[in-house]
């Protein structure tokens, strides 16, 4: 298994500056056959944390250990870890079974057990029989295929995935997510998977780790997460677009700091609540609102109809959209609150407005 | 405003039983192990040998140039220097005022200047539109026509001035144009010989650049013209100033074409260091001129140095085929611009073979079986295939050496260190090593004369001496084609093969060698073209008895006598033709689609 212990990586910073912590004091355990996803916004460290493990960057301080043994003095090629970058990265002068025969040869197999293991690998990530192809001709997802069979091929101690799926489309992201699962499944790996997308995380990662700034910030399972985030940050990055503070006087709601995602309000004649339409959005199957409540600020809510902006529509409470967070992790509602960016396209903007207040530095 | 600590968070996520993901209930058995491996990953004491080995190989490679460069050309430049400016009352610093007191040194310095800044204009003028046509446009026989493009400037400069002075003399096809004797004629030469300087260093750059910002100022409202030169220019601006500086650099330093067409009418640094070592044996004023020059060259080189690492950090070796373009309207300015260059190049060559086949009694090959003698009056102690043997045996020598060389350095320079202090070691090492480029080649001959001829270093018999030089010569074209493909290529690809379990050694032979493998046959051949044509220094070192081809050839030409010019002139033919198969040979082996990657300097 592996456990980070108190990891710092430092950069030089530009001439005359003081250097950039990257990763900042991270602890973290991953044990045998567990899918561990790295969440969090573009740069907050989770690349350079994945790049000091896999050995490509020195630590500043703190410990990496696989079963115990400090991996400091260890090179790259003797720790056994596979890593699979954002865009693949394969060799342009090997074909794709050069490619993922690649680590087999390190491993000194025999040349019909490594045609045999490419096969086998090929099959595996849905490429039969492509193994003479340049990878110059192969198309994106196809080169992330060949990637992740070459990082599987030497049966990796443990499989780093640096954003695997981010330089994809949509469509091609959402299968090829469904395929990576099934394919970490079945080969029992040990995977890291690094990603800002919590949705991403949320359908790959037995376990995940929320990182800003280059600390972690929450470590839980995702539905842990999803129920109750540590802190208005982490309630923010996997979907909560609304943060209401102690004495937030909404009837209905549990007192304390409370997190509601848009469908926490829903507009119903029946409802205990009133506010004011500030914007309408159809959705694709819903509306989007962004509601005035008297005391309370801007609040994001769903309709079943399209209200007009300025009307006043009573809302209803749904406790199973909320999440109570820790007392004293949430602030004043600000203008942020109007802030309904999806997050799992948005991050690096969700990210950039928020670090005025929320950071607890 | 006080936040709880997330880290501080008392939950531990370990002990929550939620498995969000399905397992199959009925995995599949996991497959067997590949091999045996140990069950635990154990710090093994050959992890540290191989930190440590890594270290000292790479100053070991490091060493490798640097004692090369020390030995072979630091060494002969001071102590020739040395020789000039020593005196038994000590350094001799008035030798300064002596030789710039004269009207006549300052002006040699003016016009050294000034001839070289206005040819490396000049074939920008030309050189762009053809960076345009043949790397930037695409349509058939363009890897060819790039072929053919560099031929030139792997031609010896001897041969180069011969044919042009065959070309304007006054019994020549144009020497009704009176420009025999001309500076026009040296300014001909040297766009002739440093055309494709440009044309491959924009062009390289030119193939690979972002079409996409163009046209964002295109739908901006700019024009064809405002586009090019507010978007295009900026953008290609750092090769183009390298380029200018690099011909700027070989007219300055030009020897070949300014002896045979310079005549002494028109004296250089160069020619009149020469001079000064040969004819008049002061070597007080060759060694202040020496110095001149060098402080010319190193100025001009740290400014390259300089728009070089700005080139570099743009170069990508992807998408080399994303901007090109079928040949349109907008085309034709170039085309034209490049047809006129194409003619005009044609010409002296085309003189020159032809004159080659004339003899005394009418057309025929007789020129040519004079190369198997030894000429009118017995002028040479062997006949011209012999040097022409010889010149292929050191030619060969000095590519090999200046290859080893030059990768060795190439692999040291390549590296991003992440220590600063290292980056300037390195950056400050790759000006130095370009410095054999421009200080002149006859300082580094007559160097070579009067430091490598006593214990423990006593060359002057061997057969060595003369590659040893040529090397030193061609080495920073090798640098110059071999390291920026080294330094653009994807740190993560070597990274990807670590992690796939390759060993230092490996992921250099596995991933580094196979990449710079075609740039790596280009300069080879550029090393080898070079060395045969070298003049400047092999006409100080070549033995009487085994003269190099270019040595022979000024030697023909410098007696009168139709007979001895006519062998000249075939023997210039055979040289041509042995530089230009060796360039067309390796474009054509690095295939149509990647010859753009080869050749920027």
């Amino acid at each position: 298994m592996l456990s980070l212990t108190d990891v710092r990586v430092t950069y030089v910073g530009a001439r005359g500056s003081d250097p950039v912590t990257a990763v900042d004091g991270v602890e973290l355990d991953l044990a045998d056959g567990q899918v561990l996803a790295l969440l969090g916004p573009s740069g907050c460290g989770k690349s350079t944390l994945l790049r000091a493990i896999a050995g490509l960057e020195p630590l500043s301080g703190g410990r990496i250990c696989w079963d115990d043994t400090d991996l400091a003095r260890i090179p790259v090629h003797r720790r056994h870890f596979g890593l699979m970058f954002q865009d693949g990265v394969l060799f342009p002068h090997r074909t794709v079974a050069g490619n993922i025969g690649y680590g087999l040869r390190q491993l000194g197999l025999a040349p019909a057990r490594r045609r045999h293991r490419v096969d086998e690998l090929l099959e595996l990530v849905g490429l039969p029989g492509l193994g003479g192809r340049r990878v110059t001709e192969l198309s994106g997802g196809q080169q992330q295929r060949v990637a992740l069979a070459r990082a599987l091929a030497p049966q990796p101690r443990l499989l780093l995935l640096d954003e695997p799926l981010a330089a994809l489309d949509t469509a091609l992201r959402s299968r090829l997510l469904t395929d990576l699962r099934t394919v970490l499944t079945r080969t029992h790996s040990t995977a890291l998977y690094v990603t800002h997308d919590q949705g991403e995380a949320f359908a790959i990662a037995d376990r995940v780790a929320l990182m800003n700034e280059g600390r972690i910030r929450q470590v839980g399972s995702p539905s842990d997460v999803w129920r109750e985030p540590a802190d208005e940050w982490v309630a923010r990055f996997v979907g909560y677009t609304t943060v209401l503070p102690v004495g937030h006087g909404v009837p209905g709601l549990p007192d304390g700091p409370i997190a509601l995602r848009p469908p926490a309000l829903v507009v119903d004649p029946d409802g205990r609540l009133a506010g004011r339409v500030l914007e309408a959005r159809p959705a694709p199957d819903t509306v989007r609102l962004t509601v005035e409540l008297p005391g309370s600020g801007a609040v994001q809510a769903i309709s079943g109809t399209l209200p007009a902006v300025g009307a006043t529509v009573r809302l209803a409470v749904d406790l199973s959209a909320t999440a109570p967070l820790p007392a004293g992790s949430a602030k004043a509602p600000d203008h942020h609150a109007q802030d309904d960016q999806a997050p799992d396209d948005q991050a690096p903007q969700h990210h950039a407005s928020l670090t005025s207040g929320t950071v607890n530095r | 405003m006080a936040v709880a600590d997330p880290i501080e968070r008392p939950a531990d996520p370990i002990e929550r039983p939620a498995d969000p993901i399905e397992r199959p209930a009925d995995p599949i058995e996991r497959p067997a192990e590949l091999i045996e491996r140990p069950a635990g990953l154990i710090e093994r004491p050959a992890d540290r040998a191989l930190a440590v080995g890594r270290r000292v190989g790479l100053v070991l490679l490091a060493a490798v140039p640097l004692v090369a460069l020390g030995l072979f050309f630091c060494y002969p430049v001071v102590a020739l220097i040395g020789r000039g400016l020593w005196s038994d009352s000590g350094l001799d610093l008035g030798a300064f005022a002596d030789v710039f007191g004269r009207s006549r040194m300052r002006s040699l310095v003016v016009f050294t200047i000034w001839q070289a800044a206005v040819s490396a204009g000049l074939c920008l003028l030309l050189g762009i539109p053809g960076a345009y046509l043949l790397y930037r446009c695409r349509f058939r026989g363009q890897a060819v026509l790039r072929a053919l493009v560099t031929v030139p400037f792997v031609l010896p400069t001897v041969v180069v001035g011969l044919a042009f002075r065959t070309l304007f003399a006054a019994d020549g096809p144009l020497g009704s144009w009176g420009w025999d004797g001309s500076l026009a004629v040296v300014l001909a030469a040297h766009v002739f010989l440093n055309y494709a300087v440009v044309v491959r260093t924009v062009g390289a750059t030119w193939a690979v650049l972002d079409e996409r910002p163009a046209q964002a100022a295109r739908s901006l409202g700019a024009g064809g013209v405002r586009t090019f030169l507010t978007v295009t220019v900026p953008a290609l601006g750092p090769a183009i100033a390298g380029a200018a500086a690099m011909v700027f650099l070989f007219c300055a330093t030009s020897f070949g074409v300014m002896l045979i067409l310079g005549g002494s009418k028109f004296r250089t640094l160069e020619t009149e260091i020469y001079r000064q070592t040969t004819d008049i044996f002061d070597l007080r004023t060759a060694a202040v001129l020496s110095i001149t020059q060098i402080v010319l060259v190193t100025g001009v080189l740290v400014l390259t140095g300089l728009l070089r690492r700005r080139a570099e950090a743009r170069l990508s070796l992807t998408g080399a085929r994303a901007g090109s373009r079928r040949l349109g309207r907008e085309a034709l300015p170039a085309l034209l611009v490049t047809a006129a260059v194409g003619v005009a190049f044609l010409a002296p060559m085309l003189v020159m073979v032809l004159r080659s086949l004339q003899t005394p009694t009418g057309w025929g090959l007789g020129n040519y079986r004079a190369l198997a003698t030894l000429g009118e009056d017995n002028l040479m102690l062997v006949p011209v295939t012999d040097a022409l043997v010889n010149s292929l045996r050191a030619a060969a020598i000095a590519a090999a050496l200046a290859v080893l060389v030059g990768v060795a350095l190439c692999v040291v320079l390549a590296r991003r260190p992440r220590n600063r202090g290292v980056g300037r070691i390195l950056g400050a090492v790759d000006t130095v090593m370009m410095l054999p480029l421009g200080v002149s080649a006859v300082t580094v001959g007559f160097g070579f004369l009067i430091a490598l001829d006593r214990p423990p270093l006593d060359l002057r018999g061997s057969a060595l001496l003369v590659p040893i030089a040529q090397a030193m010569v061609a080495l920073p074209l090798v640098v110059r084609m071999v390291l920026p493909v080294l330094r653009a290529a994807d740190d993560r690809l070597r990274q990807a093969a670590a992690t796939l379990g390759a060993p230092p050694l490996r992921v250099w032979t596995g991933v580094d060698l196979p990449l710079m493998a075609r740039a790596l046959a280009g300069a080879a051949a550029f090393a080898f073209a070079v060395s045969l044509g070298e003049f400047g220094a092999t006409s100080f070192l070549a033995r009487p008895q085994t003269p190099t081809l270019p040595v022979v050839i000024v030697r023909l030409i410098s007696r009168p006598g139709a007979a001895n010019t006519g062998t000249a002139l075939a023997a210039a033919t055979v040289l041509a033709l042995a530089c230009a198969l060796v360039m067309v040979a390796v474009d054509t082996l690095a295939g149509a689609r990647n010859a753009a990657r080869i050749g920027g300097f």
